[in-house]
């Protein structure tokens, strides 16, 4: 498979998520991942339409991590180990780190609006120019599949659930407000370097609304505990000029309509509320000891919370002060 | 990329060989731009095309544009690899494929 990236395996250095391995290859100019997928994870299609988005995005957001096809000239390729298929795809590799807490400021929510808004107007021009990608609705996602986690949660957490859900899914879909997103743009997806945010992990990617990428990201800001933690969240959300620099970014970028904004906050129930599905089967001790708090536990809370989801996030952090 | 012309009467015929991508696509854009009002039909040959990206993808979209009716446009010699990108975009809804001429 290498041979046909011409690509040379001792270079290489394996990350392993919790879906798809990812082989690292530096060289002079710039470095590049491959990422390799069983085959029942993801259809032909919908990995040849991840391709194509990210391709077609790239011409108008420089710091997105371009595609590549192989040497063979194609997009994806495909083989087999022990009987069984995996799908190799190339990209560039993103430039500079991962920012945490400790160095998250204002100029950083800037700076991230930015790069989401300039993703999201180069999603709406392509949907206005007739590409229609075969990838998936948001709501078609298991991790909004909500009943099926019966197993795991009570009916009332299920009927909250699916009834934000519901909410959301009511909602009108414009070309405005609804088109292909990111799917998971949290802090964790892009690096940063210097001013520039380089977006990679389109492996979500599909149909949905734009306000859905918008509260990924924040949805981490004020959940992080460690991040002035004497602020309560709503303040630290509206008071403290994370959304305003975040927004402003964005809108430089991208006119999202005044309306959809009223709706931040049911979008960032619905983020916690997936959340707290990817969590369900990967949270275990170990992730526990990394975040320094039970993640499924205050997600919990938050979905009970309702509305009040800000004061949930208000004890986290107030027992990080202490 | 190399594209070779062969016009017929008002009838132009652009073959396309080798990867239409960010690269080669303004080549193609060049050569949109300059089809004369006199052509009526467009023919884009694309059986010697090996890759196609989203950039070629807005070259073709610009001269199906250009070529609105009562002009016309129809792409030929689409193989599988070019089919499964026009068909994954959903431009095989938008374009005229003529899928006997490959």
């Amino acid at each position: 498979m290498l041979e046909k990236y011409s690509l040379d395996i001792a270079n290489a250095k394996c990350n392993f998520s919790t879906r798809n391995y990812a082989f690292v290859f530096t060289m002079d100019y710039c470095s590049v991942v491959i990422r390799v997928s069983p085959a029942n994870l993801r259809t032909r299609e919908e990995v040849m339409s991840e391709f194509m988005w990210v391709d077609d995005l790239k011409r108008f957001h420089t710091t997105v991590c371009q595609p590549y096809a192989s040497a063979k000239n194609k997009a994806i390729e495909e083989f087999e180990v022990d009987g069984n298929p995996y799908r190799a795809t190339l990209f560039r590799r993103a430039e500079g780190k991962i920012l945490t807490y400790g160095d998250w400021n204002n100029q950083y929510f800037y700076n991230v609006g930015v790069s989401l808004g300039k993703l999201h107007k180069a999603s709406a021009d392509g949907y206005a120019q007739g590409f229609r990608y075969r990838r998936r609705q948001w709501h078609e996602k298991a991790t909004f599949d909500f009943n099926s986690f019966q197993y795991a949660f009570t009916d009332e957490i299920i009927d909250i659930m699916n009834e934000t859900k519901t909410k959301v899914m009511s909602m009108p879909k414009t070309l405005q407000t609804f088109g292909m997103i990111h799917g998971d743009y949290w802090p964790g997806n892009y690096f940063v370097s210097g001013d520039d945010i380089w977006v990679f992990d389109f492996d979500d990617c599909g149909y949905g609304y734009f306000m859905f990428d918008i509260v990924t990201s924040i949805s981490q800001w004020i959940q992080e505990p460690k991040f002035m933690p004497h602020i309560k969240r709503r303040d630290l959300l509206y008071d403290s000029g994370m959304l305003d620099s975040f927004k402003r970014g964005y809108l430089e970028n991208y006119s999202l309509p005044n309306e959809a904004w009223k709706d931040l906050e049911l979008f960032l129930k619905l983020r916690y509320m997936e959340q707290l599905t990817i969590m369900i089967p990967a949270f275990d001790d170990r992730l526990r000891e990394i975040i320094g708090f039970d993640m499924v536990e205050l997600d919990k809370k938050i979905v009970l919370a309702k509305d009040d989801f800000y004061e949930v996030l208000d004890e986290l952090a107030q027992s990080f002060t202490k | 990329m190399t594209i070779n012309k062969n016009q017929i009467g008002d009838k132009l015929v652009l073959t396309l060989e080798g990867r239409l991508d960010t690269t080669t696509a303004p080549q193609l854009e060049a050569e949109i731009s300059i089809v004369g009002q006199e052509v009526q039909l467009l023919e884009l040959s694309l059986h010697q095309l090996e890759y196609l990206s989203s950039a070629g993808l807005r070259v073709i979209l610009t001269a199906q544009k250009k070529m609105a009716p009562p002009r016309r446009m129809v792409v030929t010699g689409v193989n599988e690899t070019i089919m499964e990108v026009f068909e994954i975009t959903g431009f095989s809804d938008i374009l005229t494929i003529d899928k006997g001429a490959c």
